[in-house]
């Protein structure tokens, strides 16, 4: 096992160099840079002024010469400073992480919580009432796209019924107020992003679940345990669905680099601070540092999350085994 | 996204509270405007809750180039001049200045006694640092260009400053607008990346007291403000990305302050319950411009021809609902530079057509124009994200197929459209807009020397008569005289058609009616916001005051 945890980590480092190359010079291909934000068909800003802020920058130099530079910097975990407001990328990350990890933990806790007993119901129960009821409830919620649904909740609970603030993660606060007024506050905020996100994507995991309860409920050591005359809960609730439960930790792997990803569309909608906004919005800027910090995190997650949900199958599996 | 050039200069920040500091004539009717109030009836205390699509980025007036950061320094900086609510120059950190040496010489006689936020005196200094920050190589400021024909800035005493032209150069009075920095603040420190860039000091009508990144941004009044303290106690600026959730959050009355869309101007009177709508023309405009090089668009019968197939007025109904003008020429529709003698060209398809075959373009059997066997066909681009352009371009390509022209319509990515087709002149003809700085000075634009790849006469206009109007309009300082150059150059830009000017769209905003103040002049609604006050009943946010 020590072995193999060795390894793998040893991998993680083309894994990561390879990320960071092809992600920096798809960067340089997208048009425009980061001056242009400042520049384009302004008239004050005359090429010369333009060429001389890009030498500053180091934004004329070969894109190679760029990235070994931008390497040498990141070995040192220094990911440079922001083009759009000169302050250190990593401290603009570290404002929006909390936010972000507190909205997609709620969140995907919220899927998850749900999703398992509706796929484990559905599924032992096929073509019942519940089946066909949660089937279609899921399908409407991963149809209807997330901007509408905000949008009806915003007027229902902010507007017409006035139970929750409309967007925003906290109300302002005019006086210094005690921790528990202001964590009712933020929890209130949370309240409709969090459903909103957590059920947009019960559909996806609910129907996971289903299928695979549905496989492993029509194998033969299902039929043996029932042959042995165990009890309903124990075969199912136990036998079956820890089996079942195998290829959602795979699911649940993939998922962990959605924990800090952060969608860019709910995060626009209620006006919450996350990164998905700021990864949106250094792409739109061409914010070349921010923007490789971002991707650099987010595909160190994934591969953190392959590998993860790699270790967490021998815990599930005992039929796994790894050297 | 936003536009990219919508980039008001510094002296035009000078006032900008939400409204994003515009400012504009009372040309439109508007809805009941409140009643008058005298200065000093006030009350004092509430909050404006003001809601921006995009976050600030640098609260450093030599350093940002963004609407978001220029709303928030204008509250918090001031510049040598102002505009007043008519677009004239005004004293603001100065209190009067002389211009002498035929021009080149500008003095300017500081106010005594004015102190920064945190208590230091303002005094030449300030104005020296400020100077000497926008002409270092190492600075990252868009406004260099502005000073570059200053030869020297000197500070005879602590209040006088004695700038030095190389040549006359009358856009520069207004570019002492630019928000003045403290020296003793920023001194030796690296000037891009201070601090002080997050949390500014100014010696404006409010003082910075919180940023939360992309929540929101909070101001208070400053109670030593040289003119006297701002009525309203705080101002707050919340993001808020998505404009039909600021409608939301304005109906719910959570923000004080919008700006509307046209057809969120044109909701229901019950939605605006709480609110008051305000409409003004705004310092934009939307063209049809061309390459001028292009042989299909050399000879101006052809575009003059092109002018009368349009129907503008249609397309400021279509389009923006009415809320909008069409316009003649290059100067904004308040503007003292535009010129209203000029005649707009009638709607008139048939005098296009005889225009056209009189150019030998005939329409055949099916109708399409034809010359020497090939038919009148051009792509017509604009670029991506902009509806309002998207839109106009299929106007033009509809009204254009009735007379017999084939218009293709491409849209492009903002980028790819600016730096391989624009800056390259790489394209027949295009939907774009400006945004138009308070001084109309458009010498950039029109000037023949301006050509060059990344400069912004892109379309190729060369009239050596506006040439020397507009050179001779940057030298003179008399406003009547430089009024009659710039009607010329606006009159002879009309005839010359280089771009056919479309329309100015208005700008659309809603305030909380509890605010009494709010008054649509040239420059536009906020000019007046250090004014605006809420009597205490209506009064929304209790503030304690702060000693």
């Amino acid at each position: 096992m020590g072995n193999y945890l060795l390894k793998r980590t040893l991998h993680l480092v083309p894994t990561l160099l390879g990320i960071s190359l092809i992600s920096f010079f798809l960067m340089q291909l997208a048009p425009g840079g980061p001056i242009d934000q400042m520049a384009d068909l302004n008239p004050r800003v005359t090429p010369e002024v333009k060429a001389r802020i890009q030498k500053d920058l180091g934004l004329d130099q070969p894109i190679l010469v760029q990235y070994g530079r931008w390497l040498k910097r990141i070995v040192l975990f220094d990911f440079g400073i922001s083009l759009k407001d000169n302050r250190p990328v990593i401290r603009k990350i570290g404002e929006r992480l909390p936010a972000t990890l507190l909205l997609n933990i709620l969140s995907i806790g919220l899927a998850l919580l749900l999703a398992i007993p509706i796929g484990f119901f559905a599924a032992i129960k096929p073509r019942s009432l519940f089946d066909r009821l949660t089937t279609v409830f899921v399908f409407v919620g991963f149809s209807v796209p997330t901007y509408a649904v905000a949008l009806l909740a915003m007027i229902m609970f902010g507007l017409k019924l006035g139970w929750l603030p409309i967007s925003g993660l906290s109300s302002m606060s005019w006086q210094p107020l005690p921790w528990w007024t202001k964590g009712w506050d933020i929890a209130k905020h949370l309240l409709l992003p969090t459903l909103v996100l957590g059920l947009t994507s019960l559909a996806g995991l609910s129907r996971y679940m289903r299928s695979s309860m549905l496989e492993v409920i029509h194998q033969d050591f299902i039929r043996a345990a029932e042959a042995e005359g165990l009890g309903y809960w124990r075969i199912y609730g136990v036998h079956a669905l820890r089996n079942a439960l195998i290829p959602m930790v795979t699911l649940f792997g993939l998922m962990l680099p959605d924990l800090i990803g952060g969608g860019v569309i709910i995060e626009t909608i209620f006006a919450y601070p996350g990164m998905g906004r700021l990864g949106y919005e250094a792409i739109m800027t061409r914010d070349y540092n921010l923007i490789m910090a971002v991707t650099v995190i987010s595909g160190g997650l994934t591969v953190m999350g392959n590998f993860l949900a790699d270790l967490l199958y021998a815990y599930v599996d005992p039929r796994i085994r790894y050297r | 996204m936003k536009d990219k050039h919508d980039i008001p200069s510094p002296a035009e920040r000078g006032r900008g509270c939400r409204v994003r500091a515009r400012w504009f004539i009372v040309v439109c009717a508007l809805i009941p405007t409140f009643s008058r109030f005298t200065a000093g009836e006030g009350e004092y205390g509430d909050a404006y809750v003001d809601a921006s699509i995009g976050d600030a980025s640098l609260l450093n007036p030599v350093l940002l180039s963004d609407s978001a950061s220029g709303d928030i320094a204008g509250l918090v900086f001031n510049g040598l001049v102002k505009y007043d609510k008519n677009i004239q120059l005004v004293g603001d950190l100065a209190e009067s200045w002389e211009i002498s040496k035929g021009g080149l010489v500008i003095t300017f006689h500081l106010r005594k006694g004015i102190r920064w936020h945190d208590g230091q005196s303002f005094t030449a200094d300030d104005v020296l640092f400020t100077y000497e920050k926008l002409r270092d190589p190492k600075v990252h400021t868009p406004y260099s260009s502005d000073f570059e024909d200053v030869a020297s800035v000197t500070a005879p005493d602590a209040y006088t400053v004695r700038v030095t032209y190389r040549k006359r150069f009358a856009p520069g009075l207004a570019s002492w607008g630019m928000g003045i920095v403290p020296k003793h603040i920023y001194g030796n420190g690296d000037f891009n990346t201070h601090p002080a860039n997050r949390a500014p000091i100014g010696t404006g009508p409010y003082r910075f007291k919180e940023w939360k990144t992309d929540q929101y941004i909070l101001l208070e009044a400053n109670p030593d403000y040289f003119e006297g303290k701002p009525y309203i106690q705080r101002y707050v600026y919340r993001i808020i990305p998505d404009s039909s959730v600021q409608f939301l959050e304005m109906r719910n009355q959570s923000i004080d302050s919008i700006t509307l869309t046209p057809d969120q101007y044109k909701a229901y009177d019950a939605i605006f319950e709480h609110h008051q709508r305000f409409r003004y023309p705004s310092f934009k405009y939307v063209y049809f411009g061309f390459n001028l090089k292009n042989d299909l668009f050399k000879d101006s019968r052809i575009r003059r021809a092109l002018a009368y197939a349009i129907d503008r007025q249609s397309m400021v109904n279509g389009i923006v609902l009415g809320l909008g003008q069409s316009i003649t020429g290059p100067f904004p529709v308040t503007s003292w530079a535009y010129n209203t003698a000029v005649e707009p060209l009638p709607y008139d398809p048939v005098k296009a057509k005889a225009l056209l075959a009189e150019c030998g373009w005939k329409p055949d059997s099916n109708g399409h124009l034809m010359k020497g066997g090939k038919p009148f066909s051009f792509t017509l681009m604009t670029n991506q994200g902009n509806k309002v352009r998207q839109l106009c371009s299929e106007v033009i390509q509809q009204q254009l197929k009735k007379i017999g022209i084939d218009v293709t319509v491409r849209i492009i990515e903002w980028s790819t459209f600016i730096h391989q087709y624009i800056d390259k002149k790489n394209f027949e003809a295009i939907v774009m807009g400006w945004q138009l700085g308070r001084d109309p000075d458009n010498y950039m634009m029109w000037h023949s020397s301006q050509q060059k790849e990344g400069q912004y006469n892109f379309c190729g206009y060369e009239n050596p008569q506006v040439d020397r109007w507009l050179v001779e309009a940057r030298e003179t300082f008399e406003l009547k005289e430089r009024q009659a150059l710039y009607h010329k150059v606006h009159a002879q830009i009309a005839g010359d058609l280089p771009y056919i000017f479309l329309y100015c769209p208005d700008e659309l905003v809603a305030i909380h009616k509890r605010f009494r103040g709010p008054e649509v002049a040239p420059l536009g609604l906020a000019w007046n916001f250090r004014e605006w006050w809420a009597p205490k009943g209506e009064q929304r946010y209790r503030i304690e005051m702060q000693p």
